[in-house]
């Protein structure tokens, strides 16, 4: 399978309207403004896919579709934010949010979002996309994506003990539900969309996932693709799978400097509009190195803690020691310096070329903040990014560290051409 | 016997660090935290030893290591710096670096460095 970044802006534009789409459903039926924040298309390992599932306790409802395209689609919120809609939809029914009453509202609103979600990729296809009945599942933090979308699976296909409240379908006959299996781009990767609403005055939000089987990404690529541009889907794996030694390269570094044991908790690549990318960052107060690189490709990168984070870091780093507050910063400056020459000395080396890192220079500022002079940088010459973020944690929670990168588009594809042509 | 050190690095921390590993075997004689000033108080101090950072401002590392080379052929620099890449370690070997430790890096680590570049007194 082949790929290129005419696809991914395709991939991306039909994600955001199919968003759009589901967030006005969402205001039309409960009142509650809604937009898309950012919509996001993830070359992510299955595992990393899985962690965002894991480690937040959801609502979920999912729908399966098939035809032009197949795949799975989840509607997922907090499960405060769930009791919320359910009120909005089914006045009174939050006193008891798990009743069949409750969840059969909250099924129905994820049929109607997500069924508005898919009708533009069917738009787009000039074809028909048929989808399942909905499934609600609630994902209490510890179940896997796998275990969800098995149980979705046995659900969609009557094997509930709730049954259904509804028929979703757009078809006449039940639709073949994809497995999970079927998403998997190279039996570890997954292509995935990842759509981040926020409802106006409220800082919670709801995501829309949806996981296209391998064989439907090459329909949407022939449809929409450059082929003249389109490197084989393993580019990006491969450049993936740079990204996770990169960081776990500048995980060891940290637990050398800090004596502390590190791992990496996520690494990704996503395809993101440049715009989206700030609100890709929390909106908290973060402490830490903003540094550019140049070369093949060039970028910035951003090397960030929370304060608690910050302060552990530099206590760690000059252990009994009364550092005054200019030490404790240039610790963490170059702490962000060895973060950084971790992260990027294998991608240099893979590239065989020389990747030039600038001195640190400090932040202490909302992460968004800190991130949106790079983007308006890189806005002058791309409107699409390739966000690289990865977080290196300690297992006792003493600090976490996020990463991000911003390689230049044009030259990152360049990066991207020539793995494949090494590849060959 | 001690050798004398010139430290540079743009870390206020990492010359701290530094200082710290080296101390008890060796001298301190400066501290330089971009490479004009390296160059500087080399032609000055005319170290044993010159502990040099690659990236930093004002003037890079290696070109400051090719300048000592360029004042003194027999001078000792050691690039002491995050950046591991090797076409990075190629350009610093051809500007004359004697030897290359990458952060983070142990006290035996530089010691043993400084004893490989000048020598083991005896």
């Amino acid at each position: 399978m082949n790929l290129d970044v005419q696809s991914l802006r395709t991939f991306s534009r039909l994600a955001h309207s199919g968003a759009e789409q589901a967030a006005g459903s969402l205001t039309t039926l409960t009142g509650f403004d809604a937009h898309v924040a950012v919509t996001k298309v993830e070359m992510a390992t299955r595992a990393d896919v899985e962690r965002e599932f894991r480690e937040r306790d959801l609502v979920t409802v999912h729908i399966g579709f098939s035809g032009a395209i197949a795949g799975r689609t989840v509607l997922a919120f907090d499960r405060e934010r769930a009791v919320t809609l359910v009120d909005a939809l089914v006045p009174g029914a939050a006193e008891d949010p798990d009743s069949n009453l409750a969840t059969s509202g909250l099924k129905e609103l994820g049929n109607i979002m997500l069924g508005g979600f898919i009708d533009g990729w069917a738009d787009f296809l000039g074809d028909g996309i048929d989808i399942t009945t909905p499934t609600y599942v609630e994902l209490d933090a510890g179940r896997s994506l796998r275990d969800v979308i098995d149980e979705s699976s046995r659900a969609t296909n009557g094997f509930t003990e709730n049954g259904f409240e509804g028929n979703g379908s757009a078809a006449n006959e039940t639709p073949t539900i994809p497995d999970a299996s079927d998403a998997e781009i190279d039996g570890e990767h997954v292509l995935a969309f990842r759509n981040h609403l926020e409802a106006v005055d409220e800082e919670a939000g709801f995501y829309i996932y949806m996981l296209p089987t391998h064989d439907s990404v090459v329909t949407i690529v022939d449809a929409a693709g450059n082929v003249e541009d389109a490197l084989p889907v393993e580019t990006y794996t491969s450049f993936s799978q740079m990204i996770s030694e990169g960081a776990g390269q500048a995980s060891e570094d940290l637990t050398a400097m800090t004596g502390i044991e590190t791992e990496v908790d996520v690494s990704r690549l996503s395809f993101v509009p440049i715009e989206g990318v700030p609100m890709e960052l929390t909106d908290e107060q973060r402490r830490g190195v903003v540094l550019e690189f140049s070369g093949g490709p060039s970028g910035y990168i951003a090397i960030l803690f929370d304060s608690e984070s910050a302060e552990s870091v530099a206590d760690a780093l000059m252990p009994g020691m009364d550092a005054d507050a200019a030490m404790r910063q240039s610790a963490l400056q170059e702490i962000g310096n060895i973060v950084t020459s971790g992260f990027l000395d294998g991608w240099a080396d893979t590239l065989e070329t020389t990747i030039e890192i600038s001195p640190p220079t400090y932040v202490d500022d909302i992460a968004s903040a800190i991130v949106d002079p790079l983007v308006t940088e890189l806005a002058r010459t791309q409107d699409y990014a390739f966000l690289i973020d990865s977080a290196i944690v300690t297992p006792d929670e003493t600090f976490t560290c996020d990463i991000y990168a911003l390689p230049d588009e044009r030259e990152l594809r360049e990066a991207f051409t020539q793995l494949a042509t090494e590849a060959d | 016997m001690a050798r004398t050190v010139l430290v540079v690095d743009d870390s206020a921390f990492m010359r701290n660090l530094l200082k710290q590993l080296l101390e008890e075997d060796h001298e301190i004689v400066g501290e330089a935290e971009n490479g004009v000033e390296a160059v500087e108080l080399y032609r000055e101090l005319s170290p044993d030893v010159v502990t040099m950072d690659v990236v930093m401002p004002i003037r890079n590392g290696i070109e400051a290591t090719a300048e000592i080379k360029s004042l003194d052929p027999a001078s000792s620099v050691i690039m002491c710096t995050s950046v591991g890449q090797e076409e990075k370690m190629r350009e610093a070997v051809e500007a004359g670096a004697d030897g290359y430790i990458t952060k983070p890096f142990q006290k035996p680590n530089v010691l043993q460095a400084i004893d490989d570049v000048v020598g083991v007194e005896v």
